[in-house]
């Protein structure tokens, strides 16, 4: 018989008594009202489901709006409350464009984001889209080939760097060392499979990379195989409404638990670049995905200097 | 946005600290969280309803199901049962002492 190792040991015992105190609490709760488990059956989903079960009946408002045209009084969402003229601006073909666009995008957000507590209707993602599009230079959608996090808006935290391949340490990595390095491998598992066939392109999904909710995706269960490899190394932006700091990342890793109060996690390259990397190291951050087919995008900081919106151009179909 | 009513009341970062020393991958560390979680739904449902007088119950439950992520859903708590989410607030506050002493048996077992 194997000899068990000392993780996989505590982690089995761990498992028994965390496992044991939620059947306690599932059993407590459907012999005192039993009439609210009866309640649950009967409406098909079960109680420990619920957090998958919110997330789809926000998704079939918002997607369902989309391609029904429900009308938005139907649908679970508000609207953004962003300017109306600045949002018809975005979208017009006689726009005319701020010289600042980190400071304009900055300015506008921060009216926003405090006010993010629900989704929002599918013409209004399209149009922040356009927005940021516009503003960074970097296509984005909240929706891209039909996927869509549980959330574009959020609480994001520090990560640690993640392991690039079997034996890798914090000695191998050049920057942001005190961050540390996780003990095991991130949800997608090593980079590369060794120091020799670690690439630059590595090194860099590395640097940048986020933790986004997959766990909480309505259909990762049944869709899991095809999911997982949509995810992985997926190109999002992440952009801090407060100063319109923004940066091109991968998805490197899954989580963070929701019971954290926090719903993505980015790295240290990530966190310094958007300039929550001092403090409570935590902030309210937008991520989209980035539509970039052909990979010409780089990872890391979006440089304003370089943007020009006037010039950017943006998918009909976005 | 796959949120419950309740969830800004839940911030569980000394479990987070703790459970990574666990070193746990993959679809343990996923395991875990998923049953952090399902208990925290089944101890807040039955704080709410132990509390909740019995004929507000059906009312509650069917806005629940329609929309957990309704803030509502708190605002109609309150006036129903006084100090409601206080009541909440202090059954998270077990929830994670309780959990905290499972993690905390690490190093001695």
């Amino acid at each position: 018989m194997k000899k068990k190792t000392a993780p996989q040991k505590n982690f089995n015992q761990l498992r028994r008594k965390v496992g044991a105190r939620t059947l306690t609490a599932k059993n407590v709760f459907e012999n005192k009202h039993p009439h609210a488990r009866n309640f649950f059956h009967q409406k098909g989903f079960d109680l420990s489901q619920i957090r998958r079960q919110s997330t789809k009946l926000l998704t079939a408002g918002t997607l369902a709006g989309a391609l029904l045209l429900m009308p938005p009084k139907a649908l679970p969402v508000q609207e953004l409350p962003l300017p109306t003229e600045i949002m018809q601006e975005m979208v017009s073909p006689d726009a005319r464009f701020p010289q600042n666009p980190q400071k304009f995008l900055a300015d506008n957000l921060a009216k926003i984001f405090p006010q993010m507590a629900h989704p929002v209707s599918p013409e209004q993602e399209r149009k922040f889209a356009i927005f940021v599009t516009k503003m960074t230079g970097v296509p984005v959608r909240a929706t891209l080939e039909g996927e869509h996090l549980n959330t574009f808006f959020g609480m994001i935290g520090a990560e640690q760097h993640l392991p690039r391949f079997p034996g890798d340490t914090i000695a191998g990595h050049d920057e942001f060392r005190e961050s540390g390095i996780t003990p095991g491998r991130g949800a997608w598992g090593y980079f590369a499979t060794s120091n020799n066939t670690l690439t630059q392109d590595d090194i860099q999904r590395e640097k940048y990379y986020v933790a986004v909710q997959t766990l909480y995706l309505p259909d990762w269960p049944k869709r899991f195989t095809y999911l997982r490899d949509w995810y992985k190394y997926r190109k999002v932006m992440v952009l801090n409404p407060i100063n319109g700091k923004a940066v091109v990342a991968v998805v490197g890793d899954s989580g963070p638990a929701a019971w954290t109060g926090k719903h993505f996690g980015g790295s240290p390259e990530v966190m310094y670049e958007l300039g929550l990397d001092r403090g409570m190291r935590k902030g309210a951050v937008f991520l989209l995905f980035v539509d970039d087919p052909e990979n010409k995008i780089k990872l890391g900081p979006v440089d304003y200097s370089q943007v020009n919106p006037e010039k950017v151009s943006v998918s009909e179909d976005i | 946005m796959s949120k419950l009513f309740y969830d800004h009341l839940v911030k569980f970062e000394q479990i987070e600290i703790e459970l990574k020393k666990y070193e746990l991958e993959g679809s343990d560390k996923e395991e875990m969280e998923r049953l952090i979680d399902e208990q925290v739904h089944y101890r807040v449902m039955t704080c709410v309803l132990t509390h909740l007088p019995r004929h507000h119950h059906t009312e509650f439950l069917e806005k629940f199901a329609e929309k957990p992520y309704d803030e509502k859903l708190l605002l109609f708590l309150k006036e129903k049962v006084e100090d409601i989410e206080e009541k909440i607030i202090e059954e998270i506050k077990d929830i994670e002492a309780l959990l905290l002493e499972d993690l905390g048996g690490k190093h001695g077992n």
